[in-house]
């Protein structure tokens, strides 16, 4: 791990899609350690305040901050610290897992751990299909994939969009084995609409859906 | 105050107008074709005017996130894109008075076609991204990218292409051998009736352009 | 070194697709050899005038180009990827990577191209180092400006046509002097007197990696 995330401030972040507001004025304040659940129905904005959270959407209004040994910066100014999993953020199909990860890698340049590394592969009983290509797998076994590629670099933050989608009981018992045995070190948002998945955090943050019309 | 200004801007550009037709005498070389200039060269300098206030503001808009500024932006960009195809007439009404050709790539022509290129490219792909900010931030990438090939062109144009220009024909030889006093007044009436015009138009656009967002936020 | 590897991580990830699938390579060169193709069957040998010959040769890899370099971003865009490189890497490494990707990709269908091009057309360039001198030149102001244009393009709808649309402009200095100079390769006489287009083309490289990585940060970053 380069250097740890104390905290991620989360101000005031409002988004709004044209007309559509999907964020409204959303704050709060996690530090390492915490875990904390975006929760609401679909279409409540929980994948999008996820991706903001993470730097791969900007707000319309407001401002995230990550804070680490006291530099505070945008969010991909720690992208090394950042370990994100959701459905639609992919990796490379043409590459076996063995290269995607390798390329995981060598793209941040941090000290790799291959112990931890096979470890985690271990518990999605991926170590057998490493050589594979990432398009030929199955939808679980693709998700246990990308939920390995979040973990690899170590991230002190991990932001879990619906996480164990697609999986399988072994694989969920699995994420969750991981992710609790991890919890106490890092910050953890998770968006989701499995209770399961609710039940990793400690607090949940509830998301509505914002009536049409903007917010005149 | 608008009207007084409005009223100030028509005065002006009637006066240039007579001015252009009945005021000056013919031009020693051109003759009465030359009165062209007194329309073309203005709205030349405008075009030209407008796309570097829009360059400007696509740089303030990537600095500043400040969607104002890309309202800026995209109204300059769309002036200039007007203003040049009047250049681009006007040119062409005079080459073909002056040469008996409408079109004969000489450097300007060359340079003036690829600026129009540039600008109905910066409006293709506004219209080709859905979502606002996105298309504000491409938008300004282009406008700016643009310009970094801009000296290129202006560089290397005329060395491909060899000039007909008539403004070589009477700039080199200093501009008040050929152009007498009355001749330059106009012209430089022109100038500064054109300019401000140009910012009238501007700051009304910029003002129907702020409306037509607003409504297509709230729209729904 | 560090940020060399970082860069190199990124050229071995995508060499190793396009090994795999080699979509980007076999479409650029069937299309510069079905193109070489008609336009030699329509012309024949009645081209013998160089500068037609090189606006030929160019028209022909500038089309190749626009069909294949806006994959660069348009496939991590469709693929779902475009997130993952942006959590993983920087912008700057990001585009110096795919740059060189798209490098590659355009020496080697110019180096078989023209070739081809030369025997169909029965030419012998007499001055083969100025020719291969322009086309690299050439090629590195070509594939920067061109990796900007693809992450453009691929945040945009009816990216086929719109990127030639945008390239043509941007590109239009680099591509008339490319003409020019191969031209001037294919002359008789020594092109070196002219050897300031090979600077032009050198400086439009240049200001096409320096601008190009400087602007590459506003597309690549939301």
């Amino acid at each position: 791990m380069a250097s740890c995330l104390e905290s991620i401030k989360v101000e005031s972040v409002t988004k709004r899609f044209g007309p559509n507001q999907v964020l409204d004025g959303i704050t709060f304040d996690a530090s390492a350690g915490e875990s904390y659940c975006l929760w609401g129905p679909n279409g409540s904005g929980k994948s999008t305040l996820l991706k903001i959270i993470a730097g791969l959407l900007r707000p319309s209004k407001g401002k995230i901050s990550y804070c680490a040994s006291g530099k505070t910066g945008a969010p991909l100014t720690f992208r090394n610290n950042i370990g994100m999993s959701a459905p639609d953020i992919m990796m490379y199909e043409d590459l076996s897992l063995a290269e995607n990860l390798d390329f995981l890698a060598k793209a941040r340049a941090l000290p790799r751990d291959a112990r931890f590394e096979d470890e985690l592969m271990d518990k999605f009983s991926l170590s057998g299909v490493k050589g594979r290509q990432l398009g030929a797998c199955s939808s679980g076994m693709k998700r246990k994939f990308h939920l390995v590629c979040a973990l690899a670099h170590k991230p002190s933050a991990l932001l879990l969009d619906e996480p164990t989608s697609y999986m399988d009981d072994a694989g969920r018992a699995g994420a969750e084995e991981i992710v609790s045995s991890l919890k106490k070190d890092v910050i953890l948002i998770v968006a989701t609409n499995d209770h399961a998945e609710k039940a990793w955090c400690e607090a949940a943050i509830e998301l509505r859906i914002k009536s049409a019309g903007g917010n005149r | 105050m608008p009207y007084i200004i409005g009223t100030f801007i028509f005065t002006i550009m009637s006066g240039v107008l007579c001015g252009a037709i009945w005021f000056t005498p013919p031009a020693k070389v051109l003759g009465e074709t030359a009165r062209v200039i007194y329309f073309h060269v203005p709205v030349a300098w405008i075009s030209a005017l407008a796309f570097s206030m829009s360059l400007w503001q696509s740089v303030q808009y990537l600095r500043t996130n400040n969607p104002e500024h890309d309202i800026r932006a995209e109204v300059s960009a769309r002036l200039g894109l007007w203003f040049c195809v009047l250049a681009t007439i006007t040119g062409a009404v005079f080459a073909k008075a002056a040469w008996n050709m409408y079109w004969n790539w000489d450097p300007r022509e060359v340079s003036i076609t690829i600026l129009l290129l540039v600008y109905m490219a910066y409006f293709g792909l506004r219209s080709a991204v859905s979502d606002p900010e996105t298309r504000m931030r491409l938008a300004a990438v282009y406008d700016i990218l643009a310009s970094f090939a801009m000296p290129f062109l202006f560089f290397v144009v005329p060395r491909i292409y060899s000039s007909l220009h008539p403004d070589t024909v009477i700039n080199s030889r200093g501009s008040n051998k050929i152009l007498d006093h009355r001749m330059l007044l106009v012209f430089f009436a022109a100038l500064i009736g054109f300019t401000l015009t140009y910012f009238w138009i501007y700051v009304l656009s910029i003002r129907v352009e702020r409306l037509v967002r607003a409504r297509e936020e709230s729209d729904e | 070194m560090n940020y060399v590897s970082k860069v190199l991580a990124v050229i071995d990830k995508d060499v190793r697709s396009e090994y795999r699938s080699k979509y980007a390579l076999n479409s650029a060169l069937l299309f510069c050899v079905t193109s070489l193709v008609v336009v030699s069957f329509s012309l024949g040998g009645s081209v013998t005038d160089p500068r037609l010959q090189a606006a030929l040769l160019w028209i022909i890899l500038f089309f190749s180009s626009m069909m294949s370099l806006p994959r660069a971003f348009v496939k991590e865009q469709d693929c779902g990827t475009m997130n993952t490189l942006r959590l993983t890497c920087e912008p700057s490494q990001v585009f110096i990577g795919k740059m060189i990707i798209n490098l590659l990709l355009l020496s080697v269908v110019t180096a078989i191209v023209s070739p081809l091009f030369f025997i169909l057309f029965n030419i012998s360039p007499p001055h083969p180092g100025f020719f291969i001198i322009t086309a690299a030149s050439a090629a590195v102001g070509l594939s920067a400006v061109c990796t900007l244009l693809s992450a453009i393009v691929a945040q945009a709808r009816a990216r086929g046509t719109l990127f030639p649309v945008l390239a043509f402009p941007v590109l239009m200095p680099v591509f008339m002097v490319a003409v020019e100079a191969t031209g001037k390769s294919l002359l008789p006489q020594s092109p070196w007197a002219n050897s300031q287009l090979l600077v032009f083309l050198a400086c439009y490289a240049v200001v096409g990696i320096v601008g190009g990585s400087l602007l590459f940060e506003f597309v690549f970053n939301e």
